[in-house]
C-alpha cells in the first residue's frame, strides 16, 4: 500500500491509483499531444478530476475546470466561449470522453500550458482569466514559503477544488510542502466537524459562511485548530465570533489573475490581509487617512493589475482593505467605508445583517444609506437618534430601512452596486414578505 | 414522528430562509428543483433543524445522491440525543 497523495471524503488516492484514473484516457485522441490540448474538464467525481488535473500540469496541457452540476449545455458554453477544443464531461474517466467543439475563438497558445478561470465578477458577466502554470508554480513557492504556519499542518478543503482557492491554495499548496490534503465533497456539516476531528491538526479551507455554520454546531467545549479565510473582509462581530472557536483564524487575499497575493495567520481585526507574498509586489495608501487603490505587480510577467480595493499599509507592513473603490462613499468629500458603518449596527441589539450603500444626493454628493435585518420589527426614529451617538456626522445614514432579507447575487455576494442602482421601492417589492 | 420533522423543516424555511420557495413546500417537493433551496442554504437549513428542532443528520449521511426531497431530509433525520465522541 503506498502513501496516499490526497483524500477525497474518506476515500484515500495514492500516486498508482491516480494513475490508473487517468490511464484510459493516455496517448488518446487530444492527449496524444497534451500540450497542445485545451481541455474542458466537468466531472462528477473530484478525485478524477485532480488526478487528471496533477496528470495534465506537467504535461503543459490547458485545463477550464467547470463546476460539478454544471449541465451539459452551460458546459458546452462555456468550453467554447473560453476556447477549449475538448469538453470532458460525466461522472467519471471511466465514462467521459473527450467531445471535439468548434472553439468560437483562437486563444494564443499559453507556453507551458494553462489553468484556466473564470473570475466571478461581481459586477456582470463573468472575464476569462488564464494563468500559466509556470505562474501558479512562483504563486506555490511563494505561498509555502510566506505561509510557514502551515508547514505541520493538515489541509481540509471543504470548498470547490474548481476553483483556484481549493485547488491552488488548498491542494496544490499542500501537495508542494508534502502534506496530505483532505478533500471534502460531502458538505453534511456533521461530516465535515468528523473530518476535522480525524485530523486535529487542521488547516480548514472554506467559505466564511460554512465556517459560521460549523462553528455554531462545534460543542462548546471544543475549537477548531487552524481556519483560513478569503475574499471580502468579515464584519467585526462575526470575526471575532470566529476568533473564539479557532486556535489559529487566518486570512487571505488576492485575485484571480495573480492568485493569492497577501496573507496574514492571524487576524486580529477586520480587513488586515497580511504582508505582501514574494512573487509580487503590491502598492496601496499610506495610512488609514490616505489610503488607495491596492495595485498588483507579478514580478515573473510584470503584470499588473488594479484590484480596485481601497486598501493601505500600516507601518508594520501590514496591508489593510477598507472597500471596494466603487462602493466607497464620498459624502461631501469625506469617504466614508461601507464596512466601517455595518460594523456599528451589527453591535445594535437584535440586528443580524447590516448593508450600508450610496445614493446620489445633489447638496451632498453621495449619501449613506443602509438596509438591515433584525429579529424584530425595530423602531427607525429610536435607531437614528442611537446613529447619531455612535457615527460620525458624515456615516450617519440618510435612509434607513428594516427589510426582511438582503438581496444577493448568485454567488452568495452581496452587491451594494446594485442596492445603488435600484431604487428603495423596488428593492423592497423584491425582498418576499 | 415524520410530521414532526416535516413540520420543523417548513418552520426553518419560514423563519431562516426567505428565498425559498415555500408556497411550494411539500413531502414530495424537490429542495432545489422545487424550493430553491442551494448547497448552502441546504446547510443553513440542517444548522438550524440541529440547534432549534432537536434533529440531526448523522455524519455518515452524503448529502448527494440519496437527499433529493423533503421526505428525504425527514427520513435522514435523526433526534439531537446520541452524544457525539469528542476530540
Amino acid at each position: 500500500m503506498t502513501t496516499p497523495l490526497f483524500y477525497v471524503d474518506n476515500t484515500p488516492y495514492s500516486q498508482d491509483d491516480c494513475d490508473r484514473i487517468v490511464s484510459p484516457l493516455v496517448g488518446s485522441g487530444p492527449f496524444q499531444n497534451p500540450a497542445s490540448c485545451r481541455l474542458a474538464v466537468c466531472l462528477q467525481d473530484t478525485a478524477h478530476w485532480l488526478a487528471l488535473c496533477l496528470w495534465l500540469k506537467p504535461l503543459g496541457a490547458s485545463v477550464l475546470p467547470i463546476h460539478p452540476g454544471t449541465p451539459l449545455q452551460a458546459a458546452q458554453t462555456l468550453a467554447k466561449d473560453t476556447g477549449c477544443s475538448h469538453l470532458l464531461f460525466g461522472d467519471n474517466l471511466r465514462d467521459a470522453a473527450p467531445e471535439a467543439l468548434e472553439a468560437l475563438t483562437n486563444p494564443a497558445k499559453g507556453n507551458g500550458g494553462e489553468l484556466i478561470q473564470l473570475s466571478s465578477g461581481t459586477t456582470g458577466k463573468p472575464k476569462t482569466i488564464a494563468r500559466s502554470w509556470r505562474d501558479i508554480d512562483r504563486e506555490l513557492t511563494a505561498y509555502v514559503d510566506h505561509f510557514t504556519e502551515a508547514q505541520p499542518l493538515t489541509p481540509v478543503v471543504a470548498c470547490p477544488v474548481t476553483h483556484s482557492y481549493g485547488l491552488i491554495c488548498g491542494v496544490l499548496a499542500a501537495l508542494e510542502r508534502g502534506a496530505t490534503p483532505h478533500v471534502v465533497t460531502n458538505l453534511n456539516p456533521r461530516f465535515i466537524l468528523s473530518q476535522l476531528r480525524s485530523v486535529p491538526e487542521h488547516l480548514l479551507y472554506a467559505s466564511p459562511t460554512l465556517v459560521s455554520l460549523l462553528i455554531r454546531i462545534l460543542p462548546p467545549s471544543e475549537t477548531l485548530h487552524t481556519v483560513m479565510l478569503s475574499g471580502a473582509p468579515l464584519p467585526a462581530p462575526v470575526l471575532n465570533q470566529l476568533r473564539d472557536r479557532c486556535q489559529r483564524l487566518c486570512q487571505q487575499y488576492g485575485c484571480s489573475e495573480a492568485g493569492c497575493v497577501a496573507l496574514t495567520p492571524d487576524v486580529t481585526k477586520p480587513g488586515l490581509l497580511g504582508t505582501p507574498l514574494p512573487h509580487v509586489s503590491l502598492d496601496a495608501g499610506t495610512s488609514a487617512e490616505q489610503p488607495d487603490d491596492v495595485l498588483i505587480t507579478i514580478k515573473g510577467s510584470g503584470q499588473q493589475i488594479n484590484t480596485r480595493d481601497l486598501g493601505y499599509f500600516d507601518a508594520h507592513g501590514q496591508l489593510h482593505f477598507l472597500a471596494r473603490t466603487d462602493d466607497t462613499i464620498n459624502v461631501a468629500g469625506i469617504n466614508v467605508y461601507p464596512g466601517a458603518v455595518e460594523d456599528v449596527y451589527l453591535r445594535y441589539p437584535g440586528i443580524r445583517e447590516a448593508v450600508a450603500y450610496k445614493q446620489a444626493d445633489s447638496f451632498a454628493g453621495e449619501r449613506v444609506c443602509l438596509r438591515f435585518v433584525a429579529d424584530a420589527v425595530l423602531d427607525i426614529d429610536q435607531l437614528k437618534q442611537w446613529s447619531r451617538e455612535h457615527l460620525s456626522p458624515h456615516q450617519v445614514p440618510a435612509f434607513i430601512e428594516q427589510v426582511e432579507t438582503i438581496p444577493r447575487l448568485p454567488n452568495g455576494k452581496v452587491s451594494r452596486r446594485l442596492l445603488s442602482e435600484a431604487p428603495a421601492h423596488t428593492l423592497a417589492a423584491e425582498v418576499p414578505a | 414522528m415524520s410530521a414532526n420533522r416535516h413540520a420543523a423543516i417548513k418552520a426553518v424555511l419560514q423563519q431562516h430562509l426567505p428565498n425559498a420557495r415555500l408556497s411550494a413546500f411539500a413531502g414530495s417537493a424537490r429542495l432545489n428543483a422545487d424550493l430553491a433551496i442551494d448547497s448552502i442554504m441546504l446547510l443553513q437549513l440542517i444548522v438550524h433543524l440541529e440547534l432549534e428542532h432537536g434533529f440531526n443528520l448523522p455524519e455518515e449521511t452524503l448529502l448527494t445522491q440519496e437527499l433529493e426531497t423533503v421526505d428525504d431530509l425527514a427520513r435522514l433525520l435523526v433526534a439531537n440525543d446520541q452524544k457525539e465522541p469528542s476530540l
